[in-house]
């Protein structure tokens, strides 16, 4: 007999909904249109009440420096959407420690407040979801 | 095991879409099953139908179609990816006032409520992006 749970839903539903997703930007701002896609995702996860986190590797770290001019380039930067992230309960965000020294960045440089980890750590965060997604 | 592919890559410009298209055919090989193929980004140019591919060339819209027949797939293309790269369905040529649609019959035009729902369903995700 399956055991039932709270909610109503089977367990193997419930279980299903409790999938969590990773999601990675790599690229720095503007070269595609890789991130603003990444981030479509996170949102469109998030009305699934998929829980999302979110890991900014290597040039992707340069996607939440402030000041960014996007209309000299004639593009939308997603400073905007990125704000909003929180209001989608998107509050996860990390970032190497490695790419912060590459750049000469501190985490107070950064529009989200981003948990930093080190390479070393990478793979085991990379291990605590169960979908993860890299353009 | 239940699957689902999301394709980002362009097709034209990297062997990416092929390596999706083999996956596909050797996951379903094995006996596991495909819950969706999402199309995103500029993969959605290989659900044109008017592409013309040089004779010496394999059309992978075609070979995509054939998969699909014969599995029963159910092929999703991104649609907020393909209107702004011109592939368009009935309805959206009608609603944008463009003069001719051009989505490959066997794919549908879909938001990405529809890729979250696939990662709810199934066990693996596989993306092939840049």
């Amino acid at each position: 007999m399956p055991l039932l749970c709270p909610t109503g839903l089977s367990p193997l539903a419930t279980e299903a909904m409790k999938k969590n997703i990773l999601l990675i930007f790599r690229n720095p701002p503007f070269a595609n249109s890789s991130n603003s896609d990444t981030l479509d995702i996170a949102l469109a996860c998030s009305a699934f009440e998929l829980p999302v986190s979110l890991l900014f590797l290597s040039d992707g770290i340069l996607q939440l420096l402030n000041h960014q001019q996007a209309e000299l380039l004639a593009q939308k930067d997603l400073r905007k959407r990125l704000n909003a992230l929180a209001m989608y309960d998107i509050e996860d965000y990390y970032v190497i420690d490695q790419d912060l020294i590459r750049y000469q960045l501190s985490v107070e440089d950064l529009s989200l407040a981003c948990k930093v980890i080190t390479q070393q750590q990478l793979a085991a965060l990379i291990r605590q979801f169960d979908t993860v997604i890299n353009l | 095991m239940i699957f689902s592919i999301l394709i980002y890559a362009s097709s034209n410009s990297s062997q990416t879409e092929q390596s999706a298209l083999r996956f596909t055919r050797a996951v379903l090989q094995q006996g596991h099953s495909i819950h969706r193929v999402f199309f995103y980004g500029e993969s959605v140019n290989a659900c044109s139908n008017l592409i013309v591919t040089p004779r010496d060339e394999t059309n992978i819209t075609e070979q995509w179609l054939t998969l699909a027949s014969a599995a029963k797939l159910d092929m999703v293309v991104c649609i907020s990816a393909a209107v702004r790269r011109g592939i368009l369905d009935g309805a959206e040529a009608k609603r944008h006032n463009k003069s001719s649609a051009n989505l490959s019959e066997g794919f549908q035009l879909s938001g990405l409520g529809q890729l979250a729902d696939a990662i709810i369903m199934s066990d693996r995700t596989i993306t092939f992006g840049n």
